[in-house]
């Protein structure tokens, strides 16, 4: 399981290193277009169009991080007094949970990829795929990392009642 | 009937999902698959929101603000704040606290966010308070409530939230122009239980400066300050969009750090962009999910029942205005403050400016205060944690410490749900 994390994590940090990226370009892009209008009265005509799609994609590779990293936030209301077991029990229920919507992603997403490829963005004329295609991509990671967790939870259980 | 059992299944399975401590960025997205099977609407569709939920030119700013952000703050920018701060306002007596409140107002002008103020002028500020013999509590409360100003000082990622979840008709320029008075006039309300506690507790003052190195620390921290500069007179002016401006303001920050103050080397970039990434992660992620949500609740026609649900209650402005800030503030103690701007936004929209005619400017800023003070209080609230484990001290014993504060945060409040000058009086120069 140990080797399957780090081989899955040195994926990733492409991944990561990629979202770094497209943060970056958005600035560059951006900001780009503002010096170009006042400095040179122009302007790059597909910067709109590149910007959303990248920010789509930024979003998603985010969004796996979030659960590689167990990032996404949640409400902490129940008491804490409540047995071990239960919390332990609603941690695998949530990782079960987080891998089935990651094959919804991959799924659903897939199909929109496909049907994308009969569009075109306007101004650049890329497929429209080019927006969904990172949806299966990061289902896959969100599939894969809340698999681990889940593993790692059943440990836990299992450790907690050996205790 | 559907429509009534949908509801009951979209709000239902959302609500036992959050309580059972699952995500809120997936619970948004698994009731609203829920509700689409029950309702045979295409889950294709559903997934397919999330994608056109982030596909927003204004949005980008929301990634834009929290990068410059981190800029600054790695970059040293907190030590210049607080020390400019001190200058100004060091000599009265328990100085220290109200440099803390003046150095979270010019924070606010670099970061919107209340828990990076705490985790950097507060990790600053409330050693040497304690040092000085400030009592701890004192000091954290002092810090988490003023942590607060940031939120509403322009420019808050916050606020473009909001003006994506009311529907993309609300100008982010004029909300950043109409936070700037609330969020200074907080701050100025805070001082005063500080000055009373500080003379009934006999807390120590600071040593002056002379001239000289008050211009130089004035000189230091205004190269910071100068980014409110460039982002409210660019959206003012119309010079650019606030998107540009937040795209300009990462690139000035960069400059700023990496060429002035000199303090991080440009690696340090990497790990600048790390942190903001799993910022981000949360935020953006949420939004997406929010919108698929936000389909379904508009399909159900969730507002209108709510709207009318609100009006059988009763038809007097006043009690309305109350009874809604009663149930975000209420809201505010269990929950963090982005989910919740996306989820009661679309829901209140129509109650507040649709039926009782307040602007969408000042029903903005009074949401975003209220989940504001949110952060501040028990069981849930995210600025409150991080200053008590700053402060070593337990969340009951800074929670009484925070009382006098929350009344002041109460006045500013009260002054931004009735008061209309309050947030109107700015954004009212902007055509």
């Amino acid at each position: 399981m140990e080797q399957l994390k780090k081989l899955l994590d040195s994926f990733f940090v492409w991944v990561l290193k990629l979202a770094m990226v497209l943060l970056v370009a958005m600035v560059v892009l951006v900001f780009l277009n503002v010096v170009l209008r006042y400095g040179f009265s122009s302007g790059v005509y597909w910067s709109e169009e590149i910007s959303l799609v990248i920010v789509i994609w930024f979003t998603f590779i985010s969004m796996a991080l979030g659960v590689k990293e167990s990032l996404h936030i949640n409400v902490d209301i129940l008491p804490k007094k409540l047995p071990k077991a239960f919390f332990t029990t609603l941690e695998c229920l949530r990782d079960a949970l987080i891998v089935l919507i990651g094959g919804i992603m991959v799924f659903y997403g897939w199909k929109l990829t496909l049907n994308g490829a009969k569009s075109f963005l306007p101004a650049t004329h890329i497929p429209n795929s080019i927006n969904y295609l990172v949806l299966p991509v990061s289902g896959v990671f969100i599939i894969l990392y809340a698999s681990i967790h889940l593993y790692e939870d059943i440990l836990k259980f299992k450790g907690g009642n050996a205790k | 009937m559907n429509a009534g059992m949908g509801s009951f299944i979209l709000i239902g399975s959302f609500v036992f999902l959050l309580v059972m401590k699952f995500p809120i960025t997936f619970s948004l997205f698994l009731s609203s698959i829920f509700a689409a099977m029950f309702l045979h609407i295409p889950l294709m569709s559903i997934v397919q929101r999330l994608v056109s939920g982030v596909n927003s030119f204004s949005l980008l700013a929301i990634p834009f603000f929290i990068l410059s952000g981190e800029i600054m703050s790695q970059g040293g920018i907190s030590r210049r704040l607080v020390g400019f701060a001190n200058a100004l306002v060091g000599r009265v007596r328990g100085g220290l606290a109200q440099v803390n409140i003046l150095a979270s107002m010019f924070f606010g002008g670099i970061s919107g966010s209340a828990v990076a103020d705490v985790s950097s002028i507060g990790a600053m500020l409330i050693p040497m308070m304690v040092e000085d013999g400030y009592d701890a509590d004192f000091s954290v409360a002092v810090t988490v409530t003023s942590a607060c100003e940031g939120i509403l000082i322009p420019p808050s990622h916050n606020m473009i939230i909001f003006a994506m979840a009311a529907g993309g008709g609300v100008s982010v320029g004029k909300l950043f122009l109409g936070g700037l008075i609330p969020g200074i006039g907080l701050g100025l309300l805070l001082m005063i239980p500080t000055a009373i506690i500080a003379y009934k507790r006999n807390y120590p003052k600071q040593a002056g400066f002379g001239w000289r190195k008050t211009l130089k620390l004035a000189r230091d921290a205004f190269f910071g300050l100068f980014t409110i500069l460039i982002i409210m007179g660019g959206v003012i002016s119309g010079v650019f969009t606030a998107t540009e401006s937040a795209a300009v303001a990462v690139v000035y920050s960069f400059i700023i750090t990496f060429f002035v103050y000199r303090e991080i080397p440009v690696k340090q970039m990497g790990s600048i962009l790390r942190n903001s990434l799993k910022t981000l992660a949360m935020v953006m992620s949420l939004i997406a999910a929010a919108s698929s949500f936000g389909y379904l609740m508009a399909f159900l026609r969730i507002p209108q029942a709510v709207t009318s649900g609100l009006l059988s209650i009763t038809d007097n402005k006043i009690l309305l205005v109350l009874l809604i800030n009663v149930m975000l503030l209420a809201l505010g103690c269990i929950m963090d403050m982005a989910p919740l701007i996306i989820i009661t936004t679309p829901i209140l929209f129509p109650v507040m400016v649709g039926y009782l005619g307040m602007d969408p400017i000042q029903f903005g800023i009074m949401l975003i205060l209220n989940l504001a003070i949110g952060l501040t209080t028990p069981p849930v609230g995210s600025a409150l944690f991080v200053g008590c484990s700053i402060g070593k001290i337990s969340i009951e014993k800074a929670t009484k410490a925070v009382l006098p504060f929350w009344v002041m945060m109460l006045v500013t409040l009260m002054l931004v749900s009735f008061w209309s000058p309050m947030t109107m009086f700015l954004p009212s120069f902007m055509g």
